[in-house]
């Protein structure tokens, strides 16, 4: 939706006031450009949550700044709310990135978050990464969008033992606990996916001597398609058996699908020696 | 960036129809001191603002500054009908300028005291003197850290800034001496 500049300027300089307790009639570009891009931001976030109508009249600009704005305060506290669920149980199997991000970095949010003149800042980087990578989003809603990946992942992550994952992580970097940059469930799922091929135990990420050979007849002559679509059909296999919905999780399908069908064509080895247990 | 300057240029020209009449409203309280300014001087004066504005990279919303600047050195005895709208328009130049310099931690109002503080003291009207030297040591130490000014709202700060010396005895006894021994 476009809003017009006559429209926009009341609200503009509403905020400005706002912004310099009215003790300064002007602000320097940066601020006036962040300013506006919060006055955007929140009406944003009142327009997906309340699709202009076809007819009807439109509230005024204000209005939905405002209901936006409120929106805005609803998401952080359902990210509060989320935040608190996952450190009551949060387990960093010594990986110092999940760490740093999540338990270290988070609480500065929660802290420093503007809703008001900076709603569009989450004021953090968000180094570790989740399963399908970061949603491109920014402000409350990139926090709330990441804290509910983190969450589902968790969640994931406590159907398995703890050595497994950690022995599982050693496999993949020995000095993982200040190495490994990767997402922790992301290498969990991969193995899981892989137990299943190899009918191993999947609750216990450990592969048996034959598993690559088995893997790789299992993929056998595919596209790169017919194994993500292969991948993806475990993943909905395997996620009831955690009691978890695989929605979330078959978004890794296509990476995995892709690393795994280079390796095949190149006849890489499909797992190290390490992380086999005969 | 295209897009934001246009963004900021409609947001000035909104506001600028609304501003003319708030400055020729001032003459009726500089008159007292012999000082008005005709429509097409404010409107010069506005212009200038604008440069100014974009000169230092600033958005200037409700009122403006204008008025405020008017108001407070509409009094100045270093200021008469003849250098009335020159001096405006450097004042407000100064105080954009200023506005950055210091980082923003001015409010407007305490810049504009600490500003005919020294306009009518230190500088004796002299405005590069109020540019270069004054506001030039008040805003490096605002940069350093220095908030003073907050419990006094701009009012006297500059003494603890001056380190030029401004009495020298030797040199008015030598003078006294060259003029009557």
């Amino acid at each position: 939706m476009d809003y017009s500049m006559e429209e926009l300027l009341p609200l503009m300089t509403w905020l400005t006031d706002k912004y310099t307790s009215k003790e300064s009639t002007s602000v320097p570009y940066e601020k006036a450009q962040m300013l506006m891009t919060a006055i955007m931001y929140c009406l944003a976030e009142n327009q997906a949550q309340y699709p202009v109508a076809n007819q009807g009249k439109q509230p005024a600009v204000r209005e939905m700044y405002e209901r936006g704005y409120d929106i805005v305060i609803q998401k952080v506290y359902q990210a509060k709310e989320l935040y608190g669920q996952i450190m009551a149980e949060f387990e960093d199997y010594g990986c110092r990135n999940y760490r740093d991000t999540v338990q270290n970095g988070i609480p500065a949010f929660f802290i420093n978050y503007d809703p008001r003149f900076q709603p569009q800042d989450h004021l953090l980087t968000i180094d570790y990464p989740l399963i399908s990578g970061n949603p491109d989003l920014c402000g409350a809603d990139l926090i709330l969008e990441y804290l509910t990946g983190i969450r589902e992942e968790q969640l994931f992550l406590n159907c398995f033992d703890r050595q497994d994952v950690v022995r599982l992580l050693e496999s993949i970097v020995p000095d993982y606990q200040e190495l490994y940059f990767d997402n922790i469930a992301d290498a969990a799922l991969l193995r899981a996916v892989e137990c299943f091929i190899a009918e191993c135990p999947v609750r216990e990420l450990v592969l048996n001597g034959g598993a690559g050979e088995e893997i790789r007849q299992y993929f056998e002559g595919d596209s790169i398609q017919d194994t993500q679509r292969k991948i993806v059909q475990i993943i909905r296999i395997i996620m009831p058996q955690f009691h978890l919905d695989g929605g979330y999780f078959e978004k890794a399908g296509p990476d995995y699908a892709v690393r795994l069908w280079h390796r095949l064509q190149k006849h890489e080895p499909l797992i190290n020696h390490e992380d086999v247990l005969y | 960036m295209e897009k934001d300057q246009d963004m900021f240029q409609l947001l000035v020209a909104e506001k600028q129809k609304q501003e003319l009449a708030g400055i020729i409203s001032c003459n009726e309280r500089t008159g007292q001191f012999g000082l008005t300014l005709t429509e097409s001087e404010a409107k010069e004066l506005m212009v200038c603002r604008n440069e100014s504005l974009k000169k230092y990279q600033r958005v200037e919303f409700g009122g403006g500054i204008l008025d405020k600047l008017i108001d407070i050195f509409c009094d100045s005895q270093y200021i008469n009908q003849s250098n009335y709208i020159e001096t405006l328009e450097q004042l407000q130049d100064i105080f954009y300028e200023f506005k950055n310099e210091a980082q923003d931690l001015l409010t407007d109002d305490e810049l504009l005291t600490f500003m005919k503080e020294q306009f009518e003291g230190v500088c004796f009207g002299d405005l590069e003197y109020l540019e270069g030297t004054c506001l030039d040591k008040f805003a490096e130490a605002i940069r350093g850290g220095y908030r003073g000014y907050q419990g006094t709202g701009g009012q006297g700060e500059y003494t603890s800034l001056d380190d030029v010396q401004r009495w020298d005895k030797n040199v008015y006894m030598e003078i006294i001496k060259e003029l009557f021994w």
